[in-house]
């Protein structure tokens, strides 16, 4: 990033330098002020907020119930949280990790210098993404509906059988997979292909003299190269795959499918709000303090990741 | 001879895999225009049928799509708006002007970006029920009309495309500083401001959870809430009307894509990159 430092800043005419700061650049503070503002109330606050709340026992309508820190027993000892906790990993292994590897791939694919269409491909990758999660769900449903999806039906043309999609806790948590897959996969090909165009092209000339074929490239110059894109979708793609919520909750029509194997963190916590979810009562305090749950994990999540970064920058060094 | 052949071996990957992502549409379109005993017929239809315009209109007499769709205009059009205005002008400010605090207000601007925000629905759903915010489409503008994300992005745009000169000299006529930013920085950060403008709009045309939790009025719904109740009601009895509520809810935002492409993608890297 070209910094210019060097630049003045705008000068102070018309402003006299004795004039405390909040008066003398209050437009400057106006103009940056709404997020400040926006963050205290509606996001420092509800924090705070969260911390009363998960020692409540509360169905939303009568009066909260003061009940310490059983919530927090509850939470630890209960399977839901765990049941969820695994499923959310399940889901993040068997779709994330995948999806950034194979958009890894696929970019350093579409990034060969004279391939032929690439805006085309590039395209049709991220048009997904554009669809909302919720007609993504719709039309996954239907295509691995058990009887009537058109997968099984080509399933059963060529002889492999039928797959019980929709009622087996496997064949669920697939299809989320699969969902967060189709979506996902052209937004990290576009992030990683602008990456990759940022490598001089002189290294990859260099590596091909030298006989390097396409798999020791990706490992010795692309990936170290576009490091820094690497670690921005790695943990972005940690938090945004362990609060999945829309993906299974319409694919399941709100029900979390069988045994609930798709109901994952922020699907519990939304559960105990009384919103979907038939199987739980709603209870506001325990929702909380599922909130602080997945907060608790994306921070452990959050602290590997700088750990694994840094051994790799010392490794690198 | 080799690069030829290797060329050949790239599209025999790609062109499989963007069929199969091709597929998920074209199989929406299918279904969309198809007639119910279509779908359930077997061996299945697989090509497009003429009934798009009878499946609308059975979807239009029996819920109200048309205002969902009239929802989801006003609410992601007033969101969008007041977000990218927002974050063009802090951007702006934090890019051009110097002012105590700036670098650490930033600091904690960006530092806001990696909080789990997600985690702290009950509170936040709490807030909005005390300031009578429920069943209003407050709690989807209001929030989010400061985004950090977007923030960032307007300042390093600024700094890249705005000139210190240009504005100096708007200054010597006598423009203030709300006119320096309309006149100077707005036309100079207009490329970005179109690309994050999309991006919001989507973003804000595909908010699912918030809509769900705070709309209680079926009038009130957006989109995907209308989307995802259809579903629940017809999707077992009429197939193609959910279909084609799906395919209409979707056309908008391929459109509009397709039409600002590079700005999107664009956009898309702007934090993985330059960050």
């Amino acid at each position: 990033m070209p910094r210019r430092t060097a630049r003045p800043a705008v000068p102070t005419t018309r402003r006299r330098a004795d004039q405390p700061a909040l008066r003398r650049y209050w437009r400057e503070y106006l103009a940056i002020s709404p997020f400040y503002v926006l963050f205290a109330v509606f996001g420092l606050f509800p924090l705070v907020f969260a911390l009363y709340l998960s020692t409540v026992s509360w169905d939303g309508l009568g009066e909260p119930d003061q009940v310490g820190l059983d919530q927090f027993t509850r939470l630890v000892s209960s399977g839901e949280f765990l049941d969820a906790l695994g499923n959310t990993v399940i889901i993040f292994l068997i779709a994330q990790v995948p999806v950034i590897l194979a958009a890894l791939g696929a970019a350093a694919l579409l990034s060969s210098p004279r391939l032929k269409g690439r805006g085309i491909y590039q395209t049709l990758f991220f048009l997904p993404q554009v669809t909302s999660i919720v007609a993504v769900a719709i039309v996954f449903q239907s295509l691995f509906s058990n009887e009537f999806g058109i997968i099984n039906t080509l399933l059963e043309a060529v002889g492999l059988g039928a797959v019980p999609w929709m009622t087996t806790a496997w064949g669920v948590r697939l299809v989320v997979a699969l969902m967060i897959f189709w979506r996902g996969f052209g937004y990290f090909v576009v992030i990683f292909l602008a990456g990759i165009a940022s490598i001089p092209p002189t290294l990859y000339e260099a590596a091909r003299l030298d006989g390097a074929g396409p798999w020791r490239i990706l490992r010795s110059i692309t990936v170290p190269m576009i490091w820094p894109t690497v670690l921005f979708v790695a943990v972005t793609g940690t938090i945004s795959g362990f609060q999945i919520f829309t993906e299974p909750q319409v694919l399941t029509n709100g029900l979390g499918g069988p045994d609930g194997s798709v109901v994952t963190l922020m699907f519990l916590q939304v559960g105990y709000m009384g919103t979907t979810l038939p199987t739980v009562a709603p209870d506001l305090g325990f929702a909380t303090t599922i909130g602080w749950g997945v907060f608790v994990v994306l921070v452990l999540l959050a602290l590997f990741n700088s750990r694994v970064i840094n051994g790799r920058r010392k490794e690198m060094s | 001879m080799r690069s030829r052949r290797h060329a050949w071996l790239q599209h025999a990957v790609l062109i499989p895999a963007a069929a199969l992502f091709a597929f998920p549409f074209y199989w929406l379109a299918v279904m969309a225009t198809s007639r119910t005993s279509d779908i359930f017929s077997s061996p299945p239809r697989l090509v497009p049928g003429g009934e798009i315009v009878s499946n609308i209109e059975r979807l239009t007499g029996s819920v109200d799509f048309l205002g969902a769709f009239a929802n989801s205009v006003v609410v992601s059009v007033t969101a969008t708006l007041l977000t990218v205005a927002i974050a063009a002008l802090s951007g702006f400010v934090f890019a051009m002007y110097r002012f105590p605090g700036r670098d650490p207000l930033f600091a904690v601007l960006l530092l806001t970006m990696t909080l789990p925000t997600g985690v702290m629905l009950v509170p936040t759903f709490q807030i909005y029920a005390d300031l009578g915010w429920l069943n209003t489409y407050l709690p989807l503008i209001v929030p989010g009309a400061a985004s950090a994300f977007g923030i960032f992005w307007m300042r390093q745009a600024a700094r890249e495309a705005v000139q210190y000169e240009v504005m100096e000299a708007a200054r010597v006529d006598g423009a203030g500083f709300l006119r320096v930013f309309w006149h100077v920085a707005l036309p100079a950060l207009r490329p970005a401001v179109a690309g994050f403008t999309v991006f919001q709009f989507m973003w804000n045309w595909n908010e699912y959870l918030w809509p769900l939790l705070v709309l209680n009025d079926q009038e009130k719904y957006t989109l995907p809430v209308a989307l995802q109740q259809l579903n629940g009601s017809h999707g077992t009895s009429d197939y193609p009307v959910v279909m084609a509520a799906t395919l209409l809810a979707t056309i908008p935002l391929i459109v509009l894509f397709l039409f600002f492409r590079r700005q999107v993608m664009s956009s898309a890297t702007a934090g993985a990159v330059k960050g």
